[in-house]
């Protein structure tokens, strides 16, 4: 190793590295800055991320491999970016990789789609039913399960769930959408005994 | 007659809403942007890690993440036509956490790499460049640059 204690930087950021036979490994830790100012990190908070590997060999262009979009220039704008969700505590190792698995399909289904091209927010306009709306949306991701399977009802969710949170956003309505999360929850609840109600024994692997 | 349980996916499904949108007494918030960029992943809670480049003290269940959206950036590489899954060349991971306690955002990237540069004066030595932003209005990414200056 190089460095012994890592080297600071910017705004108490620390990093080191070592290699490891074939392997470089890379560990960092430091702020999220806004407008050049660290801010507190909370679960549930939604940050603007990004991380890119560089390798250089020396004998052609230097190879520039981000994780989120594919475009250079990241400072430029948070459009540029991926996005980082910070989990709750508590999460089972099993449920927060289903949510990473849903959280990947989610970026493989919108892998023609990035930046400027995604369907925008406002498409949902102001949403004064949200708690209804957020209810149809889960009812329609039921009802289409039988055409959905695997990775494909993943993508599906995942949308699902991301046009909720961006209507809620863009609805201006985040407190009283977490109180009608309540009716919401109650939508997923009746629709569960609905299906369980209507739908006949199939094979799991249907399709 | 035997009647369906939901299939697991879907209770995975509210529990990805739960997440989102911060229902089940999560009190999560709705910040802007989710539908702004097309990739999103997760960060855990951690805590007592060490920045010294072994990551035996990081959580041994945590995911990584692979970087594949290599593009020419800079031009047509050796990595192009690549399947970074297997290039003994070139195919990093990474992996993200966060201590509320302290602020602190941890990353770690881990990159399969056949030949190192990581010394010298060029510019684009081999490296990692990480950006953050709180997202608030008129924000944009914070660059920081490692092993070069952050």
């Amino acid at each position: 190793m190089k460095y012994q204690n890592g080297i600071e930087g910017y705004a108490g950021s620390l990093g080191n590295w070592r290699n490891e036979g074939d392997r470089l490994v890379y560990e960092w830790r430091g702020k999220v800055l806004d407008h050049r100012r660290p801010i507190e990190l909370d679960e549930g908070d939604l940050i603007g991320f990004d991380v890119v590997a560089i390798d250089n060999d020396g004998n052609s262009n230097v190879a520039w491999v981000p994780w989120g979009p594919p475009v250079p220039s990241k400072s430029a704008s948070n459009d540029r970016v991926g996005r980082l969700l910070l989990a709750p505590a508590g999460m089972t190792g099993e449920d927060t990789e289903v949510l990473v698995s849903i959280l990947e399909a989610w970026n493989d289904g919108h892998g023609e789609h990035r930046l400027h091209n995604l369907e925008g927010p406002e498409h949902l306009g102001h949403l004064d039913g949200l708690g209804e709306e957020i209810g149809a949306l889960v009812e329609q991701l039921l009802e289409n399960q039988e055409e959905l399977t695997g990775h494909h009802a993943a993508i599906a969710a995942a949308r699902i769930a991301g046009q909720i949170a961006a209507a809620a956003s863009n609805a201006g309505a985040i407190a009283s959408a977490e109180a009608r999360m309540v009716e919401a929850e109650a939508h997923i609840h009746a629709a569960e005994a609905r299906m369980l109600v209507k739908l006949p024994q199939m094979p799991s692997s249907s399709r | 007659m035997t009647y369906l349980t939901l299939p697991r996916l879907w209770t995975h499904v509210a529990l990805a809403l739960a997440v989102l949108c911060g229902a089940a007494g999560a009190q999560l918030g709705f910040p802007h942007g989710i539908l702004a960029a097309g990739n999103i992943t997760l960060a855990v809670p951690l805590s007592d890690i060490h920045i010294d480049g072994d990551l035996s003290d990081w959580p041994e269940e945590m995911q990584r993440i692979p970087l594949r959206n290599h593009f020419q950036a800079y031009g047509p590489t050796d990595l192009d036509d690549v399947d970074l899954d297997s290039s003994d060349d070139f195919s990093p991971s990474m992996m993200v956490g966060y201590d509320d306690d302290e602020d602190l955002l941890y990353v770690a990237v881990v990159a399969r790499d056949d030949q190192l540069h990581m010394y010298g004066d060029e510019v684009y030595r081999d490296g990692i460049e990480i950006y953050v932003s709180g997202l608030s209005e008129g924000s944009s990414p914070w660059q920081y640059s490692w092993p070069r200056p952050m």
